[in-house]
């Protein structure tokens, strides 16, 4: 089997697209045979896993186009033809690798830790219902493999939007929905390009958790940032207040 | 010679950034220190996240008998009399606690349908005390001891392998190493370092470990005079998936028998009323795993060598909702549905419950100014590991190793490490990439986890144990002629290079105590020994570096006092 991979420095000199032959087995994934190749025939070759099981999404790269955990992506019997890119929405540092920071640094403006009315007690518990909890718990299942930012026409073809991008919407979300937050994000996703978004869901079909990214995250913010700008709605507050 | 290219000054140094390091660096930086953390892997992806199970601690929402008593018994039980009570003893009592300040940072745990947090059953627990978020429990926690650190301006650099401690006389006074990402050799000053490295289950063939998993703190505290304890404990976890190969070793987490799953072998006979008619499939891991072990060895086994784990009488929506996790990964890694499929797992290298000799009222080692917690210590699991009870011990001891560093620190004065020492220690690094020719990390790391798997692993002989520390002395001799090519940007080789060196000191370690202890214990298993003798052996194996390799004795397990030794049969 020929896997081909694309081989660069941080500024991209001389990046080219290196074919190896890659011996197949029953049951391989992408991430077995970047193993491979790296064991036995270019140990300089350079790519990010951790965990192997799916569960610490270090080790999202485009697989013939797509991007996804190469760990759990199975090579199926009889694919001829296979390449690795690395996610191109996002600075290269080598070969399959890139810098994440430049997400995680957005994700600062979003207050994207709990933010409750009070603090509690030592010792308290809260008392919160399952019903209560099952939006934020699904914002949590966001294991940050980047996959969404990939995939996302914002960030791939206006970078000059400054948009925060999925997953850090879902990480606002997570805390916007959890049931004592008192924090508005409403503001803040706003002015981290939220209106770009034009819910062609690429991120939520792409996203290895099954989070619904568009659904539960990004169109309830959207929906936020609306009624807060309804005049009625505004007028409303105002009596109620 | 090699140089730093970068010195980054701080008060505490923490080193790992799994649930551990970042509860240590919220401790310390909320007692005003400077603090630095390190990850090797990107920031929030720690080993951590794979913990599935949950956290105990005796709330008593689900069982009010439960108390922090219970709970502390059924550790030391666990642990066969080998964990310090004194660290029990405060893990259980202060557990709830560690619960509350986790909610108070906004981890949303599964309810009761009181409100209340769940609790689900987990093996060898007397009560329903494992607090969880479905599978994902470690997911949560580090999704929400990062943002806590970060809420806190806390400075964390991801992607760091760092190599070795720098010490001024017996105090330790920073460590060196390198970035992966900008491929920059650097120099840490730190009046306090916490090693919070994990464990080193990767120096086993099969196991359930991340990439970093390498001993990289155990061998760097050995290295400037650390004492080590209970290394000969290596938990085997029961339950790993075997098929296909790529998938080997991934853990499939106990909450499935806690649920209701139970063990088959081949022949379809659910063998585990044949090893604990009363526990089954719920009792000690040790003994699953060796049950387990046992019916693969008598011919028992399904074909890639396993046995079966079944929740297909199980309600299909009670395993979607409680076991998400696995579900997803059957389905993903090994095309099969567990709501209608039986699972093929084998035991797995799983867990340390050996490490760093801690203080138990502050985590310090005998070096001054260096604190472990988490997995790279000792004295809370003793000979065998609750399950639930790591989670635990990361959050209350990680609280206690920040404050106590913290507090240590702003009473130093500032570190001033020896250049000379800087360029020795930077040297080892660069060395690899400076030989023109000689062996294959990967090829040393595979000796390495070979020579674990066969000889020191779920059952060992004397013979065994011998062949295996002289396999690991032939590797040892090797190593120094490690060569790595390319630079030191995002160089995997090169890691391996120093997971060889950290791992060999880790392996031989276990290795050596468990061919020094002549009974069976928990998760040490001596086929030539195979009886506890409480009479000799209830003692802790220590190692320290000496001048001819490990110096090993026995300290005696300390005594239960206060309540426990009341709860407790001695």
């Amino acid at each position: 089997m020929k896997v081909r991979v694309y081989r660069s420095d941080a500024r991209q000199r001389d990046a080219k697209l290196i074919a190896y032959d890659v011996p197949y087995t029953k049951g391989m994934r992408v991430l077995t045979a970047l193993e491979f190749i790296q064991e036995h025939l270019d140990p300089t070759l350079s790519f990010r896993w951790n965990c192997g099981a799916g569960q610490c999404g270090s080790c999202a790269a485009e697989v013939n186009g797509k991007p996804v955990l190469t760990c759990k992506t199975e090579i199926r019997e009889g694919m001829q033809d296979l390449s690795v890119f690395p996610l191109k929405v996002f600075p290269p540092v080598k070969d399959l690798v890139v810098d994440f920071a430049p997400a995680q640094k957005k994700l600062k403006d979003l207050r994207a830790h709990f933010t409750p009315a009070r603090e509690k007690k030592p010792g308290e518990f809260y008392r919160l219902q399952e019903w209560q909890v099952q939006a934020a718990q699904e914002m949590r299942k966001c294991i940050d493999c980047f996959i969404c930012y990939d995939v996302c026409h914002v960030l791939r073809d206006a970078p000059h939007l400054n948009f925060v991008g999925p997953r850090n919407l879902v990480k606002a979300a997570a805390q916007e929905f959890h049931p004592l937050n008192v924090v508005n994000r409403a503001p803040l996703v706003e002015q981290g390009g939220l209106s770009a978004c034009n819910v062609t869901r690429c991120c939520t079909e792409s996203c290895p958790q099954g989070i619904q990214i568009t659904q539960n995250a990004i169109i309830p913010f959207k929906e936020r940032v609306i009624s807060s700008k309804d005049p009625f709605e505004k007028l409303l507050k105002k009596v109620l207040k | 010679m090699a140089q730093p290219a970068e010195t980054i000054e701080s008060d505490v140094l923490i080193v790992g950034a799994g649930g551990a390091g970042l509860r240590a660096a919220i401790a310390s930086l909320d007692a005003g220190a400077n603090t630095v953390i390190l990850g090797k892997t990107l920031a929030g992806k720690a080993h951590t996240v794979m913990a599935e199970g949950g956290i105990n601690a005796a709330l008593g929402n689900l069982d009010p008998q439960d108390s922090w008593l219970v709970h502390a018994k059924d550790t030391m039980e666990e642990g066969i009399n080998l964990s310090d009570w004194r660290i029990v003893e405060k893990m259980c009592r202060e557990a709830p606690q560690a619960i509350s300040e986790l909610e108070s940072y906004g981890a949303i745990f599964d309810r009761t349908p009181d409100g209340k947090i769940m609790q689900r059953p987990f093996g060898a627990h007397t009560y329903r005390r494992t607090c969880h978020i479905g599978d994902m429990t470690g997911l949560e926690m580090m999704h929400v001891l990062v943002e806590q650190v970060q809420k806190r301006n806390g400075r964390l650099i991801d992607e760091v392998y760092l190599t070795d401690l720098l010490v001024d006389g017996n105090r330790c006074v920073g460590a060196v190493g390198y970035d992966l990402k900008k491929g920059k050799l650097l120099q840490f000053n730190a009046r306090a370092v916490i090693l919070a490295t994990g464990g080193y289950a990767r120096a086993y063939k099969r196991n359930s470990n991340a990439w970093e998993n390498t001993g990289d703190g155990i061998a760097m505290a050995y290295h400037v005079g650390a004492i080590l304890m209970d290394l000969e404990m290596l938990q085997f976890h029961p339950t790993g998936m075997i098929w296909p190969p790529s998938a080997s070793g991934i853990l499939v987490t106990e909450s499935v028998r806690g649920e209701g799953g139970l063990l088959f072998n081949a022949k379809g006979e659910r063998f585990m009323p044949k090893y604990d008619a009363k526990r089954l499939e719920l009792s000690a891991r040790d003994v699953v795993a060796r049950a387990i072990y046992n019916e693969i060895l008598a011919g028992r086994g399904t074909e890639h060598g396993g046995v079966w784990l079944d929740v297909t009488h199980l309600p299909a929506e009670k395993i979607l909702k409680k076991l998400p996790r696995m579900h997803k990964q059957f389905l993903e890694y090994a095309g099969v549905d567990i709501t209608k499929e039986k699972m093929e797992v084998a035991p797995t290298a799983h867990y340390a419950m050996g490490g760093i000799k801690v203080d138990p009222a502050t985590n310090r080692s005998n070096v001054l100014g260096l604190f472990a917690v988490g997995e790279v210590s000792a004295g809370v699991h003793g000979g065998n590991r609750l399950g639930g009870n790591s989670l635990t011990e990361l959050l209350v001891f990680g609280k206690q190793a920040g404050q106590a560093a913290a507090a240590y620190a702003l009473q130093q004065s500032p570190a001033k490490p020896d250049a000379k020492q800087v360029e020795e220690k930077l040297a080892q690094i660069t060395a690899p990439l400076e030989r023109r020719e000689g062996v294959k990390p990967a090829e040393l790391r595979d000796r390495i986890r070979e020579a674990m798997w066969k000889g020191v692993g779920v059952k060992r002989t004397e013979t065994g144990l011998k062949q295996a520390i002289a396999e690991l002395e032939a590797v040892k001799a090797l190593a120094p002629s490690m060569k790595v090519s390319g630079s030191l940007v995002y160089n995997q080789d090169l890691n391996t290079a120093m997971d060889v060196r950290n791992m060999l000191v880790a392996a031989e370690a276990t290795a050596r105590a468990a061919l020094y202890r002549e009974e069976s214990r928990g998760a040490h298993y001596r086929e030539d020994f195979p009886e506890t003798n409480d009479g000799v052996w209830r003692v802790n194996i220590v190692m320290s570096k000496g001048f001819k390799g490990f110096n090993l004795s026995v300290y005696p397990v300390p005594r239960p006092e206060g309540e426990l030794a009341k709860a407790i049969k001695w």
